[in-house]
């Protein structure tokens, strides 16, 4: 099996997702380092102070969910106890991310929407003359919905150097390859004609990551960082395959999974 | 009203650093002095109705109020998703001001008249829902909007209806007849057609402007709806608007009423179109219709 990075945040991930019987694991799986990069550039202190000028966190592709809250539980913003009670009755997370969750800015799920309201925080801070930067991931997929693309324009257009978005590109959408359906590439090209800066990234090179997330630190231009990445990565099983959009590994599955994660 | 609007809300932003305004590309010679008073509280963010109230999420979320101007048309239907999730979730208290009410704009066809925004937007959580009949209930109804932590949705008649003698509410008696056979209770411009009909009609009629639709008054409600045993809704939406909030809380408050009836454009958008006047006479909602209705109920 190939090198699995952080194999401690997968390990909560497929629980979680295994006692629950919660979909979209592969999903989740895909972005865990760029939400572990995000999280480790960031003041955690005034994260958990909840301070005006804390940096703004948007999981836009909110299905991925599972990965956001074992990212939050691995840097101490979500309990043992609450993350356990993913996707189960009376839980405040729950299979799309919830604001209501601790720590969590803003409720995603219909993709699309993420992105419009980072600019608006990005607006507003940058009104207030904060230098608090708002960091957005989206999927490859979600990039179908069109109102991305006003956000993007507008973003370029108003030289929103705080804002900074993650497409986490695993050509995997629900019913198939993104490629196939509509392909949104080539998204760099994309994006640097509606004025943004772009950087391309190994998706699960968290360096790399962070390396792309301090380049953009006063920048004029909006930066976009396109993340190669694999759906399901970590489990051989998983990677490429859209079935794990859906199912939830359980019994010879489960320990499976568990076995390349330990 | 659009422009008196307009004029107080940049008096507001004098007052409330908060306010944030916000607008789809329209707006021609209305909202130029907000921009040049408050160049870093406003916004054009484009044709982009999805995008503005994303941004008014966002801008809410870091200690603003947002005020999103648009045709109603495009600040209801086209970004009824954005509203739902990114606004009414996460109960920002965001102000959407929508103008070209009802029929306002029917020679411009059904793309950009609206008659169907009511009955959508007030199934939402939290939303609130003011169709302004006066210039004073304009001005009462903002006051109710910016002292709410909730979201709202203001309907803008090009109506320039006033009445200084009424109580400065926007939910209040236009004219009360002791001896009233029918109560009328309507919202919006089309008090001014009821209030005509009220003319040819001398003593029979009650009116009402209940330009708050949501949330509804249950104290109020219960007091007209014993009181009065004919009632006659009249709007310039379908009856899903204000009308079917007052079916539903009869129904759920079992208050009896011997008529409750609806004038209101039929629910259908037709194949031709004409100004409001034209499209009020094939609604059947003039002064002179509902003057008729009147009087079949009060014999």
């Amino acid at each position: 099996m190939h090198d699995v990075p952080n194999k401690e945040i997968r390990r909560v991930i497929v629980d979680i997702v295994q006692d629950s019987g919660a979909a979209h694991i592969g999903s989740a799986l895909s972005m865990v380092e760029i939400g572990n990069a995000i999280y480790k550039s960031i003041d955690l202190g005034k994260i958990r102070a909840n301070a005006p000028d804390r940096d703004r966190i948007i999981l836009s592709k909110g299905h991925a969910t599972a990965g956001l809250y074992a990212v939050l539980h691995h840097h101490g913003l979500l309990t043992d106890a609450e993350i356990r009670t993913y996707f189960k009755n009376g839980t405040l997370l729950a299979g799309h991310t919830s604001h209501h969750v601790p720590h969590v800015e803003h409720s995603t799920g219909a993709l699309g929407h993420g992105f419009p309201v980072a600019l608006g925080m990005a607006i507003g801070l940058r009104t207030k003359k904060s230098s608090a930067r708002v960091f957005v991931i989206v999927g490859d997929g979600e990039l179908h919905e069109g109102s991305n693309w006003e956000a993007i324009m507008l973003a370029g257009h108003l030289k929103l150097g705080t804002l900074m978005v993650f497409v986490d590109q695993n050509h995997l959408s629900q019913f198939g390859t993104v490629d196939d359906c509509c392909d949104v590439d080539p998204i760099r090209a994309k994006f640097e004609s509606f004025k943004w800066r772009v950087a391309e990234v190994d998706g699960h090179d968290e360096r790399a990551i962070m390396r792309a997330i301090e380049e953009a630190h006063d920048v004029i231009q909006p930066t976009a960082v396109i993340c190669r990445t694999v759906k399901g990565k970590g489990i051989s099983f998983m990677e490429h395959n859209n079935i794990w959009h859906y199912r939830a590994p359980q019994g010879e599955d489960y320990e499976k999974a568990k076995a390349e994660l330990a | 009203m659009r422009n008196l609007l307009f004029k107080r809300l940049l008096e507001e932003m004098r007052k409330d650093k908060r306010l944030f305004f916000l607008m789809g590309d329209t707006g021609f010679n209305l909202v130029e002095p907000i921009f040049e008073e408050f160049p870093e509280r406003s916004m054009n963010v484009g044709v982009a109705e999805q995008n503005m109230i994303g941004i008014a999420a966002g801008l809410a979320n870091v200690g603003y109020r947002p005020v999103c101007y648009a045709i109603s048309n495009f600040l209801v239907h086209r970004c009824l998703e954005q509203t739902r999730n990114d606004l009414c979730l996460h109960n920002y208290p965001a102000i959407l001001i929508g103008t070209a009410a009802g029929l306002d704009n029917g020679a411009l066809w059904a793309t950009h008249y609206i008659v169907d925004d009511i009955g959508c937007i007030k199934p939402l959580p939290g939303m609130q829902v003011y169709s302004p009949s006066s210039v004073e209930s304009m001005h009462a109804s903002f006051d109710e909007v910016l002292k709410s932590s909730h979201p709202a949705y203001m309907r803008i008649a090009k109506s320039e209806y006033s009445d200084p003698s009424a109580p400065k509410l926007p939910n209040r008696f236009v004219v009360q007849e002791r001896e009233a056979k029918v109560l009328v209770i309507v919202h919006g411009k089309m008090l001014v057609n009821v209030l005509e009909a009220a003319k040819s009609v001398p003593g029979k009629v009650s009116v009402f402007a209940m330009d708050r639709i949501k949330p509804l008054d249950d104290k109020l409600l219960k007091k007209l709806l014993t009181d009065h045993k004919k009632i006659v809704v009249v709007e310039n939406n379908f009856n899903s608007g204000l009308y079917n909030s007052l079916c539903q809380w009869v129904v759920e408050h079992g208050i009896v009423t011997q008529t409750l009836v609806s004038m209101a454009p039929k629910e259908d958008y037709g194949k031709t179109t004409g100004n409001a006047a034209w499209l009020e006479e094939q609604y059947g909602i003039t002064g002179k219709d509902i003057a008729k209705r009147i009087r079949k109920l009060a014999a």
